[in-house]
């Protein structure tokens, strides 16, 4: 355990800690050799079943696998690339886009450490924060949390939550019995699960503009699933990407370690990386080399060729039908490993114990952090502090999280501004602060509603559920290039209009409700300022802020500015759609 | 360079004949040596993304082990379309044909490097940035190229893109050390309309110090070369027409149709980037690689008319790129897995087509199973540079962080005298078809030890023509070509550890 003076870090620590260990308890099986022909194990919605080669269930699945080809599906991890994203990452994991165009700004070339936060905990550093730990903060919120301080902000923000509901019961169907389908059947199912797969995308959207609360849950979802890359439209079952999810919420602010073993024999994970194809007779490489050069200790790290190997046999065994797990004993490579310099019969919950041990692991995994929600340049000592503390909790999220958003080191002024917006906080993040009324992506009649999201999701670049490949979105600058940038643009403010190129979206903002929570809404520069607060996370520069202030006054004067001046509402539009569409409003 | 620029540049030389669209056709490339032209060369990259199955593509139909190796995969020999002795395209790759027959496309063959990366996303940054197996380059050869020929940019923007690329973000192949040295566009149209009904810049004032303040000025650079290029591809696009027609369903096509009307239309951008996806074919590969030869072969083939039609195809050099090729053997699920060396195409009136490289040995792979590299993809870069933009060597070295041999392809036409190597190169033989004696002329780049020979579909040799050591420059030998039965043959030139081979029909 990290020593540290800091009464609040330590109380903030022990809270989470505490509700870790109670939350989310690990499923814990037993190991894969002491596992017997019979046994069944239910770990969330799906069931694990120990069985025989011959069991009608496992051949039922099998059958149904190489029957489902039929239409394609599902294969193996198949590269996705929509057209706006490409790849980019060094040995370390590190993406290698973040060579700024004209850089004229120093970087950050020595640590800043750890030291907790001793500022005073303003709207400004409120507004950082919130920006960061979720996606579309709202005006009362920020200024909620000053009232409320930093330590009891943060002991908010990491409390897991339970999870949401579903999008449907379809979540819990049994996959389907391939080979006695007609083909009719065959093409309905087809359908139902195409339908099923956007309901996904749709959900996963509302829960984060209607359900998110003060809490970072989902901000680390969509870390995780992005660390965790895993495409549907190659797993193809929806109740296996909905059951992904799920076991991302579970440990989104849990134990890694227990995640990454979940993780291993997630159904839609073995569909996605071939597990599902992985016995001792001819064992398959392709998660066992995922599982390290992108899951856990990061390409170039010291795991060798020979390492792959002799992962990948202690991956053997597994089969999937798209819901529940089949563990079949025989198949199941039951000797000894070589891995990582050390020699047993390793499952693969042994495989994640010994990179656990390697220090390469949280130091992959906490400079993904740091470029998630602190900055795209770390300095490699403040790296290696963060990895401290993940090893001294044995790999639970929590603490970092906390040492990272409660420093001085994430409030210096430096960092304002200095990541990009991905997609979905763009767009979700939008209605969600301006409070836009009507959002119902799940249950509305409008398909307009829907098409904003979809297209919005293909054009910019992020589709949630169908990362481009198994490295999920290279993301910061990745996702701003002269094909997205006026995209962006186009498709922000039309929340405001509730107006989609000529089609009503069937959800607006009400932009004078908007500047009724502000703290001032009366006086033209205070407006302005919370504006650029609410949806820039702080101050523009003295020029741009004169631009904001035109498009609210134009060309009245700032003592004649009141919210009961005539067309007062919809100067606030025109001031709100100005600053979405100058480049400031593509960070944060 | 404009247009109208160029065609007045041209008419010099022809003393006022033209002769239309058509002029371009019957000019060799030594009448217009001495006249720079460089400056308007065009390099159009067709990244095969996920690692494209080499051994599929290009077929050692005549190797056993091939057969043995991939009993489920491989094509038959019958089916490939012979293009060397023992060598075949796979049968998709059809619509290629003519640019092969008339010469004008270069097969490189097993290209990569030393000790290749088998991970997609570790090898596409290498060879995007032109690094070594070992090397961490944070910008990309073309964006490096691009700068260094560029000094001004991006203070002062020139009037076109350096670079459009369609299909792919900017990633890593276009950056520079100062900026984004391409644009993004996938539709000139809607970009334009788009761009400016959402431009409220210019912003000019300056930005704080801070990690925030530098990741501004770079939302700021992408803002205003969106606004600033918007206009210039409207206006290419609005005045150039594809004047054939491109295949339907086929994204290349639509990406190539896109560039060959900004071409047309005067844009005096000189690189393109497009891609295909979905070369990783790790499962059930015969689902879907032939499929995707198709789709290059037909979209090239109408770029390559389109190109023609416009009279520019010898100013445009298409060349294909994929990350790595793939194993040898194919794997439990009728797939291949990550593999090293694979093909290379290269496409253009204005290079020397063949074969070059030799079989892969099969029977010698490495501790993976994988093909010896016969080509480092950086001498390929550097004949890029080189011998087809004219970039000076010093230069090319320092944007490659190196110096690789360029191979022997590339026409050096109007590129001053730098005192760049000579090439070694087969010409196809003369009279072809033919029956009786053939004149073989070839050039070499230094006096040295050759031998020409004749091989049959399946790569036996027929005949001896003939072994021995030539001067420097161009030699010229006479061929009885008696002997052998009708049907198609090569001929091959062997010297200087490079093999190039020439279609050779008996009749």
């Amino acid at each position: 355990m990290t020593r540290t003076r800091r009464t609040s870090f330590c109380t903030a620590l022990l809270v989470i800690m505490h509700v870790v260990f109670v939350a989310a308890p690990a499923l814990a099986l037993p190991h894969a050799s002491a596992l017997v022909e019979g046994e069944s194990w239910v770990r969330g919605r799906t069931t694990i079943h120990v069985v025989a080669p011959d069991d009608p269930r496992l051949l039922r699945a099998i059958a149904a696998m190489d029957a489902a080809k039929r239409y394609g599906h599902p294969r193996s991890a198949r590269e996705l690339t929509p057209e706006l994203l490409g790849r980019g990452r060094d040995a370390s994991g590190r993406r290698l886009d973040s060579v700024l165009a004209g850089k004229s700004t120093p970087t950050v070339t020595t640590p800043l450490g750890w030291a907790p936060f001793s500022g005073a905990f303003q709207i400004d550093e409120a507004a950082h924060l919130l920006h960061r730990a979720m996606v579309g903060p709202r005006y009362e919120e920020m200024s909620g949390v000053v009232t409320g301080g930093l330590s009891a902000t943060l002991t908010s923000l990491l409390t897991p939550r339970p999870l949401p509901p579903p999008p449907g019961a379809w979540v819990n169907e049994a996959a389907p019995d391939w080979e006695n389908l007609t083909q009719e059947e065959l093409d309905t199912l087809n359908d139902n699960y195409q339908e099923r797969q956007q309901l996904i995308r749709l959900w996963w959207v509302e829960r984060i503009v209607n359900h998110q609360t003060l809490n970072m849950t989902d901000a680390m979802v969509l870390f995780w699933h992005d660390h965790f890359a895993t495409g549907a439209d190659a797993v193809y079952y929806p109740m296996a990407i909905y059951g992904q999810i799920e076991l991302l919420h579970q440990h989104a602010l849990g134990n890694f370690k227990t995640l990454a073993t979940d993780m291993c024999t997630d159904p839609a994970m073995l569909i996605w990386l071939n597990g599902n194809y992985n016995t001792k007779y001819d064992p398959n490489e392709n998660f066992a080399r995922e599982l390290l050069e992108l899951f856990t200790m990061g390409e170039g790290s010291g795991y060798t060729q020979e390492d792959v190997e002799e992962a990948a046999r202690a991956c053997t065994g597994w089969r999937t039908d798209g819901r529940d797990v089949f563990f079949v004993p025989s198949w199941y490579d039951n000797t000894n490993k070589t891995f990582l310099g050390q020699t047993g019969n390793w499952d693969m919950a042994d495989l994640i114990d010994i990179i656990g041990q390697q220090p390469a692991t949280a130091e992959y995994l906490c400079r993904k952090l740091y470029k998630y929600f602190l900055d795209d340049e770390p300095d490699p000592a403040d790296v290696a502090i963060l990895a401290t503390t993940m090893r001294n909790n044995n790999y639970a999220i929590g603490p970092v999280l906390s040492g990272m958003l409660g420093s001085n080191h994430f409030f210096d002024p430096t960092f304002r501004g200095s990541l990009v917006k991905d997609v979905i906080d763009l767009y979700g993040g939008q209605v969600r602060s301006l409070h836009a009324i009507g959002f119902d992506p799940l249950t509305t009649t409008n398909d307009y509603e829907r098409y904003w999201i979809d297209w919005q999701s293909y054009d910019l670049g992020q589709m949630l559920t169908m990362p481009p490949n198994v490295a999920g979105w290279p993301g910061h600058h990745n996702w701003i290039n002269t094909a997205t940038l006026p995209l962006r643009k186009e498709y922000s403010g039309m929340i405001l209009y509730g107006n989609m190129w000529g089609w009503p979206l069937g959800f607006s903002v009400d932009s004078m409700a908007e500047a009724n929570r502000f703290s001032n809404p009366n006086n033209a520069g205070a407006l302005i300022d919370d504006v650029a607060l609410l949806l820039l996370g702080g101050p523009p520069t003295t020029a741009v802020r004169q631009e904001m202030l035109d498009a609210l006054l134009q060309g009245s004067q700032p003592n004649q500015w009141s919210l009961a001046m005539p067309g007062a509402a919809n100067r606030i539009r025109d001031v709100l759609h100005f600053t979405m569409r100058l480049p400031d409003y593509q960070l944060k | 360079m404009k247009r109208r620029q160029f065609l007045n540049r041209m008419s010099g030389v022809l003393s006022g004949s033209l002769l239309g669209k058509s002029i371009w056709w019957p000019l060799t490339r030594e009448a217009l040596a001495g006249t720079p032209s460089n400056d308007q060369r065009i390099m159009v990259m067709i990244v095969l993304q996920g690692g494209n199955d080499g051994l599929n593509t290009v077929i050692p139909v005549a190797d056993p082990l091939y057969y043995s190796k991939r009993p489920t995969l491989a094509v038959p020999q019958a089916s490939a379309l012979g293009v060397g002795p023992g060598v075949g395209l796979h049968p998709n790759l059809a619509p290629l044909m003519d640019v092969w027959d008339t010469g004008r496309m270069a097969i490189v063959r097993d290209v990569g490097y030393n000790d290749m990366n088998l991970s997609h996303f570790r090898a596409t940054d290498i060879m995007f940035s032109g690094s070594s197996s070992n090397g961490v380059i944070q910008t990309g050869w073309l964006g490096r190229w691009l700068e260094a020929n560029n000094p001004t940019f991006p203070a002062v923007l020139p009037p076109d893109p350096l670079a459009l690329q369609q299909g792919l973000s900017a990633g890593l192949l276009l950056q520079g050390d100062r900026g984004v040295t391409g644009v993004v566009v996938n539709d000139p149209g809607s970009f334009y309309w788009l761009v400016n009904s959402n431009y409220t810049g210019p912003f000019n004032d300056a930005t704080p110090a801070t990690r925030g303040g530098g990741e501004l000025d770079f939302v700021r650079q992408i803002d205003r070369a969106s606004f600033e290029y918007a206009n210039a591809i409207e206006v290419a696009a609005g005045a150039g027409t594809n004047k054939v027609p491109y295949p339907v369903n086929n994204e290349l096509g639509d990406q190539l149709s896109v560039v060959a009307r900004l071409i047309d239309g005067g844009m005096s951008t000189p690189v393109y980037v497009t891609s295909l996806d979905g070369f990783d074919t790790h499962a059930y590969q015969l689902n879907s690689h032939p499929e995707l030869l198709s789709q290059l072969a037909q979209g090239v083939a109408a770029f390559v008319a389109d190109l023609r039609a416009m009279g520019r195809f010898q100013d445009v050099l298409i060349m294909t790129v994929s990350e790595f090729g793939r194993r040898v053997d194919e794997n439990g699920q009728d797939g291949t897995d990550h593999g090293t060396s694979a093909p290379w195409f290269l496409i253009s009136d204005g290079i020397d087509g063949g074969l070059y490289g030799g079989a892969p040995d099969l029977g010698t792979l490495d501790d993976n199973g994988n093909i010896a590299m016969q080509f480092d993809y950086r001498s390929i870069y550097s004949s890029v540079l080189t011998g087809w933009f004219g970039t000076d060597p010093a230069t090319t070295t320092q944007v490659l962080q190196g110096s690789f041999p360029m191979l022997p392809f590339m026409t050096q036409v109007g590129v001053p005298d730098w005192g760049g190597a000579p090439r070694t190169r087969l010409l196809p033989p003369t009279p072809n078809p033919g029956r009786g004696p053939r004149t073989i002329r070839f050039d070499l780049a230094r006096a040295s030890r050759a031998r020409v020979s004749v091989f049959d579909v399946s790569g036996r040799m027929v005949a001896m023509v003939a072994e021995g050591t030539w001067p420097a420059g161009s030699n010229e030998i006479r061929w009885e070509g008696a002997g052998i039965a009708p049907g198609l043959y090569f001929i091959s030139l062997d010297a200087e550890g490079v093999r190039q081979t020439q279609k050779l029909i008996q009749q």
